[in-house]
């Protein structure tokens, strides 16, 4: 194992700032220095430029309407520059109204258009708890808060980052399925500390982020806090 | 008759309550399904005060109303913190004589923000009082911008605004409106940077660019200017100085004001309630006496024995960092040895899982500081593990899921207990404590 330096590039930690974001990246910084590596996390803020070179993972979280709004404005000068990422294989992790960033409009704002869908603020304040399966793992039970005011014109992609237990079927997600993956792309309703809620998908993360330097660690206590709220919903069948 | 009829059924429903201590705003409730056009009729004859804001509405408008008092002023004003619709209703009902006609020299009304545009709707107050805006409760209220949006619609033209020169967000509210704001000068307790993580005007409330502050006071409550736009603090028409936390002493002009409760945050209310009782027609003079005379409600602030060991309980609102900011502050502020137990349940009134805002509270600040943490409620866990990526030992952090077990968990630790949580579960911490 080798020490290496991982560089992660926080969007609009300031902008984008709804709430919890931070517990993301405290979570994948403890992970990584205590795998013996760096991290360093880089920010970009409205006068800054969008630099991409030597980022490993970009993380960006949701953020009220008119800061979304000022973001867009924002990245759109970038949009090249990010779609060359994302098509390369760079990582990203966008949780809840991020994602509107990444399609091609919000709210008459374009954006960086890395996909086709546009996006639609209600104004109506829409909350649910989502219990779901991990793509790809049938097994892996995650737990996730969506409080979200806005849809995307295409919400159901053919490649989800979660597939919805019947115990937390909603209006919110009719196909039953939730967030977006391209690449190594993920895009998630579910907001806040989604990675320290759900350690195999932090684990997937850090395996993505670290390749072959990635190293086990000891994660019980989040997997309890997570069994006991799975449990809540599931302890019905 | 309607009014009549919704005046005497109120009144009658508020004496019988006077009684059985039931919620004070259920008279209002039944008033306004008998009348609901109910607040276009009230006759003041005096000023009406709205206190709103996040966080210290209610020791705020206490304050107002002492001040008056004290200064022989009649007063109406919902004291208990009955802040929404019914509560207000029952204040002015109960105040009213049949006619509608409300004697009282002043009505002081502490006003909650979210529903603040449909109490003022029929009526409105002619001058606000805002003490700040934080997030606050966002699965039940939106973000801050909503909470705005809901003020402005609550905020008629005539209506004189007393705001909070440090904090960026409440101090650009209806900018067409006449103002007058407080500040209070920077402290020994200012620091350069944020202690908190809860910030939220880290980017200018105006043009989204950095926001630069020269102190923050806490949170974001600070000296502030945008380099983009050039929104900065607004100058105070009330200024408050030589701001002495630790002793409680501060200067207003040439009186000097002094307090029990020995907190930035706390002086910020004193500022607030002095200013606006000064814009009410009070001498400077006369108001920062009567506030030097203030005892906070018990209820947000208690000393009690739990065996042979001391317990404080501090109230802190759920999904609410600010309040929760707070009261670690105060837990720094206690001497010797401490353990902090905080009660973590589903979100409120919902019931959501969600346990995101415990991000936003700065329990880095308490690592260092108290032996053990004792975590509780169904999403304990969520806790510990928040606390364990502050950086907490594995052996500074005790859980126990069942509030009914929680006797001989607190047994082991040491020093003070600090019971750090939402007044209902602290009650039924203190009860199995106590048992
Ligand atoms: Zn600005």
């Amino acid at each position: 194992m080798s020490n290496r330096t991982v560089n992660i590039l926080w969007l609009y930690d300031e902008l984008l700032d709804l709430y919890g974001d931070s517990g993301n990246i405290m979570l994948l910084r403890r992970r990584i220095e205590d795998m013996g590596h760096t991290c360093n996390v880089k920010t970009v803020g409205l006068d800054d430029e969008i630099d991409l070179t030597g980022i490993d993972m970009v993380y960006v979280g949701p953020g009220k309407h008119k800061n979304l709004k000022a973001a867009a404005e924002h990245i759109v000068k970038y949009k090249d520059k990010i779609k060359k990422y994302i098509e390369d294989g760079g990582i990203v992790l966008a949780t809840g109204s991020s994602q509107v960033l990444f399609g091609k409009e919000y709210d008459g704002m374009e954006c960086a258009g890395i996909f086709d869908y546009s996006a639609v603020e209600t104004g109506q304040v829409n909350t649910a708890d989502i219990v779901a399966y991990m793509a790809d793992e049938p097994k892996t039970l995650c737990y996730g808060f969506v409080n979200r005011t806005c849809y995307l014109t295409d919400e159901s992609s053919d490649t989800p980052v979660f597939n919805i237990h019947e115990s937390t079927y909603t209006d919110n997600f009719k196909t039953n399925t939730e967030g977006r993956i391209h690449n190594n792309y993920y895009g998630t309703w579910m907001l806040g500390p989604v990675l320290v809620k759900n350690p195999d998908f932090a684990k997937m993360m850090l395996q993505k982020l670290l390749g072959d330097d990635f190293c086990e660690y000891d994660d019980t206590l989040e997997r309890k806090a997570l069994k006991f709220t799975v449990e809540e919903f599931i302890e019905k069948e | 008759m309607r009014f009549a009829l919704a005046l005497i059924v109120g009144k009658c429903i508020a004496v019988l309550g006077a009684f059985t201590n039931r919620a004070t705003n259920i008279p209002g409730e039944i008033a306004l399904k008998i009348c609901p056009d109910l607040f276009k009729k009230f006759k003041f004859k005096g000023k009406v005060l709205a206190v709103t804001g996040s966080n210290g509405k209610t020791s705020t408008s206490n304050m107002v109303a002492h001040i008056l008092r004290q200064n022989g002023k009649t007063v109406a004003h919902n004291a208990k913190g009955s802040n929404l619709l019914g509560g207000i209703a029952t204040t002015l009902l109960t105040h009213s004589s049949l006619s509608g006609n409300i004697p009282q020299d002043y009505v002081v009304l502490e006003v909650d923000e979210r529903f603040s545009r449909l109490i003022f709707k029929d009526f409105s107050p002619d001058y606000m009082l805002v003490t700040n805006l934080f997030r606050d409760q966002l699965t039940r209220n939106g973000n801050v911008d909503v909470i705005i949006e809901k003020l402005h619609e609550a905020i008629k033209p005539s209506v004189k605004l007393i705001l909070n020169a440090s904090d960026p967000i409440s101090a650009m509210l209806a900018p067409e409106n006449e103002r007058v704001y407080y500040n209070i000068e920077r402290t020994s307790h200012s620091t350069e940077k944020s202690i908190n993580i809860t910030h939220d005007a880290k980017v200018c409330p105006k043009c989204y660019h950095k926001m630069n502050y020269e102190y923050f006071h806490y949170n974001h409550i600070g000296q502030f200017e945008c380099s983009y736009c050039g929104y900065k603090t607004p100058e105070a028409k009330y200024m408050f100085t030589n701001v002495d936390v630790e002793n409680g002493d501060f200067m207003f002009g040439e009186f000097k004001i002094h307090t029990e409760y020995k907190s930035v945050f706390n002086i910020f209310n004193i500022a607030g309630a002095v200013s606006a009782c000064c814009e009410l027609g009070i001498k400077p003079v006369d108001a920062a006496q009567a506030a030097s005379k203030f005892k906070l409600m018990k209820e947000r602030y208690d000393e009690m024995e739990i065996g042979s060991r001391k317990a404080i309980m501090i109230l802190s609102k759920n999904q609410n960092p600010v309040s929760f900011d707070q009261s670690i502050s105060h837990v720094l502020d206690i001497e010797g040895d401490k353990t902090v137990v905080v009660y973590v349940g589903n979100i409120n009134h919902t019931h959501n899982r969600d346990t995101t805002w415990l991000y936003d509270i700065s329990f880095e600040r308490l690592r260092d500081d108290v032996s053990s943490v004792v975590c509780i409620g169904p999403r304990a866990y969520d806790l510990a593990v928040r606390l364990s990526l502050a950086g907490f030992k594995s052996e500074q952090i005790e859980i126990e899921r069942d509030i009914n077990k929680i006797k001989p968990v607190v047994a082991k630790t040491k020093g003070t207990i600090c019971i750090m949580t939402e007044l209902y579960d602290a009650k039924s911490v203190l009860e199995v404590l106590t048992r």
